[in-house]
C-alpha cells in the first residue's frame, strides 16, 4: 500500500517501524507541519498544535508506537487539540461574508487566484467543518475514517462536510469565483 | 468529485507548501517536553504522599527532578524481605556505587516472593516494613544508609511521570542543603515540608513522624 508523503495520511503502517520518538519527528514533522498548517490555516498555530502534541506523546512513545498505526494516531491528537483549543477561536476565526472579486486574468493566473479564494473561504469556516474538509480532501479519509477520528458519527461528517460546502458554493456563486473546471 | 471540491484540494495542497518548516522542531519538542516534565514533577508531591501508608517512625516523600539528584548515598544494595504483598518485589537500589545487573533483573521478577541477588558475602538485612504495592509506582527497594535499614520507592508516577521517591527510615532525615521550610499537616501528623530551590525543578521533600505502634 502506498503512502501519500505529502498528506502523510497513508493506510501504510510502514511509519509505525520507525524506531525512535526522534526519527518519527525527523522523518514526519514536515508531513505533521503541513497537515497542521492546511487545518489551522496559520502557521504559528500550526507549529503550536504540533509541538504541543508531540511534546506529550514524546515520553510515552513507546506506547504510542505499540498501537497499530502510530501516525494516525498523532493526526487524530493533532485535530482534537485544535478542536479543543478553543480560546484562540475568536482571534483565528472569521466569517467572510465577501470573497474577493475576481480578476480577468488568464488561465493559470485564475487558477491560482480561485485557489487562493478557496484558502480564504475555507478559513471562515467553524473549525469542525473545517476539519472535516481538510480530513476528506487534503487527507483523502473516507466518512467512516473522518468520524472514527473525530468520535462522532458518520452521518455528522456528512452534514458537516455539506453545510461547509453549500456555505462555500453559495459565497462562489455570489462572488463568481471561478476555478478551472 | 465536482468542481468545487477538486478545487477544495487543490487549494489545500497548495496551501500545505506554505506549511512552516520542520527545522528545529525535534529540538523544540524536547525543550516542551522537558518543560512539561518539570511541572509534572512540581505537582508530584501529593502522590508522593498518598503513597505513604505504612507504619514507620518517620516518613519522607521526595519530589526530584531526576534520580541523579534524588537518590540518598546508599552504599550496599539490599532486598526487600518483607510481609509485603505478592506484588511487591525485592529490588535491590539502583546505586551507582553497586552492580547495575542485580538491580536490572529484579525489576522483572514482580510475582515471584522476594528475590535476593546480591554480591557475595553480603548478608541482606530484612526489613520491618510493608510496603504498599502502587499503580505507577516501581517495586520498593530496600537498602542501608549510615547503618540505617531504609526503604524507598523510586517511582514513575503514569500519569504525570513524575519521579517520586518514598523514603522511610527509623531516624529523623538530615539535610544539608538550605531549604524553605514549611509546616503541613499528613495524615493528623505535623510534618515538614522543604522546598529545595533547584534546576531544573525544585526538590520538594515531606517528612513527619509516625507513631511507633503504627
Amino acid at each position: 500500500m502506498t503512502t501519500n508523503e505529502s498528506t502523510g495520511f497513508a493506510h501504510d503502517t510502514s511509519t509505525g517501524h520507525l524506531e525512535g520518538f526522534d526519527a518519527f519527528v525527523q522523518v514526519r514533522g514536515r508531513a505533521l507541519l503541513r497537515f497542521a498548517y492546511v487545518l489551522s490555516g496559520d502557521a504559528h498555530l500550526a507549529e503550536d498544535l504540533v509541538q504541543e502534541v508531540l511534546a506529550r506523546m514524546h515520553r510515552r512513545w513507546d506506547k504510542v508506537t505499540a498501537m497499530h498505526h502510530p501516525e494516525a494516531y498523532v493526526r487524530t491528537a493533532i485535530v482534537r487539540q485544535y478542536l479543543s483549543w478553543r480560546r484562540r477561536r475568536s482571534a483565528r476565526e472569521s466569517i467572510l461574508a465577501e470573497v474577493p472579486e475576481p480578476l480577468g486574468l488568464d488561465e493559470p493566473q485564475q487558477q491560482v487566484l480561485a485557489r487562493d479564494q478557496m484558502w480564504q473561504l475555507l478559513t471562515g469556516l467553524p473549525r469542525a467543518q473545517r476539519a472535516v474538509l481538510v480530513l476528506r480532501f487534503y487527507c483523502d479519509l473516507p466518512d467512516d475514517e473522518i468520524a472514527a477520528l473525530l468520535g462522532c458519527g458518520e452521518s455528522t461528517v456528512r452534514s458537516q462536510a455539506s453545510r461547509a460546502l453549500a456555505r462555500m458554493r453559495k459565497l462562489l456563486g455570489e462572488e463568481g469565483v471561478s476555478g478551472n473546471g | 468529485m465536482d468542481d468545487l471540491d477538486r478545487l477544495l484540494a487543490e487549494s489545500m495542497h497548495s496551501a500545505a507548501d506554505r506549511a512552516p518548516s520542520d527545522g528545529g522542531l525535534l529540538n523544540t519538542v524536547h525543550q516542551r517536553s522537558r518543560r512539561y516534565r518539570r511541572r509534572r514533577i512540581a505537582t508530584g508531591l501529593s502522590t508522593a504522599a498518598a503513597v505513604l501508608a505504612i507504619g514507620i517512625p518517620f516518613g519522607a516523600a521526595r519530589v526530584t527532578p531526576s534520580r541523579s539528584t534524588t537518590e540518598p548515598s546508599t552504599v550496599p544494595v539490599a532486598p526487600v524481605a518483607t510481609s509485603a504483598p505478592p506484588t511487591v518485589t525485592a529490588v535491590p537500589s539502583a546505586t551507582r556505587s553497586s552492580p547495575r545487573t542485580p538491580s536490572t533483573s529484579s525489576r522483572s521478577s514482580k510475582s515471584s516472593a522476594p528475590v535476593v541477588r546480591l554480591v557475595h558475602g553480603y548478608s541482606a538485612p530484612t526489613f520491618p516494613y510493608t510496603l504498599p504495592s502502587s499503580a505507577g509506582l516501581r517495586a520498593p527497594v530496600a537498602s542501608m544508609q549510615d547503618g540505617e535499614l531504609i526503604a524507598f520507592f523510586e517511582a514513575t508516577e503514569l500519569r504525570r511521570h513524575a519521579d517520586t521517591t518514598v523514603t522511610v527510615s527509623t531516624r529523623r532525615p538530615v539535610f544539608t542543603t538550605p531549604a524553605s521550610v514549611k509546616t503541613v499537616l499528613v495524615r493528623g501528623h505535623s510534618a515538614t515540608l522543604r522546598t529545595v530551590d533547584a534546576q531544573p525543578a525544585n526538590q520538594l521533600v515531606l517528612f513527619w513522624r509516625e507513631s511507633s505502634t503504627r
